[in-house]
């Protein structure tokens, strides 16, 4: 396992490697969270980075731009510049792993980052999204955010130009691709408590959904400051991504 | 960075900017509870690269068992000497290459904890900056201020409404029948005292901020020098007290004004190299 800098000088990304320790199955690149749900979601992003690296895979984490221990300001937020982070990450990790082809794991809004991320390409063979963020007004109105000097807002505590704002709130069902070029998995694991029971509908991507009742993983649990993890949706997501 | 047994442990070094004057010390910043080495709101890499700004390079890292950072086995439960031996390490690393032979220990929360205890027992630190930790002594002044800021409360009559003896056993308590010598802040003392005339001995230099979640505890910037006057603390401590900031300072307001008070004291008392 080892942590390192790629990507172009200048805008560097952090990210960690993850050797494979067990028979050969892939390689797997995980696309996290923003803001706080990033943070709380670090541990059980890295916890299953380390099952899939158990379990055969290649894995990559990483920041995306101004995000985390990358370079560059929390005010360089941008949904199409983190896609373009996606597809530097995915070549590093075809670079490191020797593998043509990749997986891939988007949680919550690295959901829509990965499946945009998969768009044209023709490496990617499985994507699980991970409570892909589908309403992004609901999402912020969720959370406090406030105008700040200069035009910015503070959004969940980070400070973000008012353009990232605007895509936030834009995001929903239809900003993913009509087409994943990838076999899809969709797990979804809350449910809005307001929402009607969707029963087994698609969320994105004209997939049903696999629904299994796990802590958020991506929220605070306030006993121990970070994040829980849930054991089983990390289960599942291994099994997804087990080649025969 | 890579370091420690196995290479396991994992640090993030920002280098001091080149235009800066040059220092001859080093900052170790040390996670805040389960948060890894980007600390709450992205607050530590912010303050890294202030502190890197004024040419002090800065280790954020991560302690065995948090963010990318393993526990080994060997150490089982015993979390104090691990992360003991992982700061250890850490600096070990930093003189090797020649980043700094002096160092400033930095934390919040917890990682204000560790950085006085780290202080109080490696030689090479010269400083610590601990915002908000939780080992304080609470004096006759602090429990008499926080209960003043809770009296206002009482006179508000839908206080009373909702039931008065209820709350005011809830607002008093805390303070009924305490002075400086309950318990808690005996055992605090006790945490604290010798450490503390050691780094005294040493002439440590101590930034304490405390925001205003830490109110009832801390709260006027004599209070270490109060709880601790044999001491002769007054020379080697700077107090700030925040009270509009919260413990993860999620305003960047709160976040810009603590980044200034750190980078004030670091480059008092740290002046550039000759």
């Amino acid at each position: 396992m080892s942590a390192f800098y790629f990507g172009p000088p200048g805008a560097q990304l952090f990210g960690y490697f993850h050797e494979a320790a067990g028979p050969d199955r892939g390689a797997v690149l995980l696309c996290g969270p923003w803001a706080r749900e990033y943070e709380y979601a670090h541990r059980a992003m890295t916890r299953l980075a380390e099952l899939l690296a158990d379990d055969g895979h290649f894995v990559l984490r990483f920041d995306y731009a101004g995000t985390g221990d990358s370079w560059g300001d929390t005010t360089e937020a941008d949904l199409d510049r983190w896609v373009g982070d996606a597809g530097t990450a995915l070549d590093e990790l075809r670079a490191l792993s020797g593998r043509p082809r990749v997986d891939l794991v988007g949680l919550r809004l690295g959901g829509l980052v990965a499946s945009r991320a998969a768009v044209g390409r023709r490496d990617v063979d499985r994507m699980v999204l991970w409570d892909p963020l589908v309403d992004g007004r609901r999402w912020v109105e969720e959370r406090s955010w406030r105008p700040v000097d200069g035009g910015d807002v503070e959004l969940d505590r980070t400070v973000v130009r008012r353009s990232f704002l605007d895509e936030l709130l834009a995001v929903d069902a239809g900003s993913y691709p009509d087409r994943i070029p990838a076999q899809l998995h969709v797990l979804v694991t809350q449910t809005p408590p307001d929402e009607p029971d969707p029963g087994r509908a698609p969320v994105v991507g004209g997939v049903v959904p696999t629904r299994m009742a796990q802590p958020p993983a991506w929220e605070e649990d306030p006993v121990v400051w970070a994040g829980p993890i849930p054991a089983a949706a990390l289960e599942y997501m291994i099994q997804r991504l087990r080649r025969p | 960075m890579e370091f420690g047994p196995g290479s396991a442990l994992v640090g993030v070094l920002t280098a001091p900017s080149p235009e800066a004057e040059a220092r001859s010390e080093a900052v170790v910043l040390v996670n805040p509870g389960l948060i890894h080495r980007v600390g709450p709101n992205r607050l530590y890499v912010r303050l890294a690269r202030a502190f890197a700004s004024r040419g002090f390079p800065t280790l954020r890292m991560d302690l065995p068992g948090i963010g990318d950072s393993p526990l080994p086995k060997e150490m089982g439960t015993d979390l104090e000497r691990a992360y003991l031996a992982a700061v250890r390490a850490a600096v070990d690393l930093l003189e090797q290459q020649g980043v700094a032979r002096r160092f400033v220990m930095a934390g919040l929360c917890s990682g204000a904890d560790l950085s006085f205890r780290v202080a109080a027992t490696d030689p090479r630190v010269v400083g610590a900056g601990l915002v908000d930790p939780n080992v304080v002594v609470p004096t006759t002044r602090a429990r008499m201020r926080a209960l003043g800021s809770r009296l206002p409360r009482l006179w508000n009559p839908a206080v009373w409404v909702r039931g008065a003896g209820r709350l005011a056993g809830r607002v008093l308590a805390p303070a009924a029948g305490e002075g400086d010598d309950t318990p808690a802040a005996e055992d605090a003392r006790a945490l604290l005292e010798e450490p503390l005339r050691h780094l005294r001995g040493r002439g440590v230099q101590l930034c304490l901020v405390a925001t205003g979640d830490r109110h009832d505890v801390f709260n006027y910037p004599d209070q270490l020098v109060d709880a601790f006057p044999d001491l002769d603390l007054d020379p080697v401590s700077t107090v700030v007290i925040l009270p509009d900031a919260d413990h993860t300072f999620s305003r960047h307001e709160s976040a810009a004004e603590l980044e200034a008070i750190l980078l004030t004291w670091l480059a008092r008392v740290y002046p550039p190299s000759p």
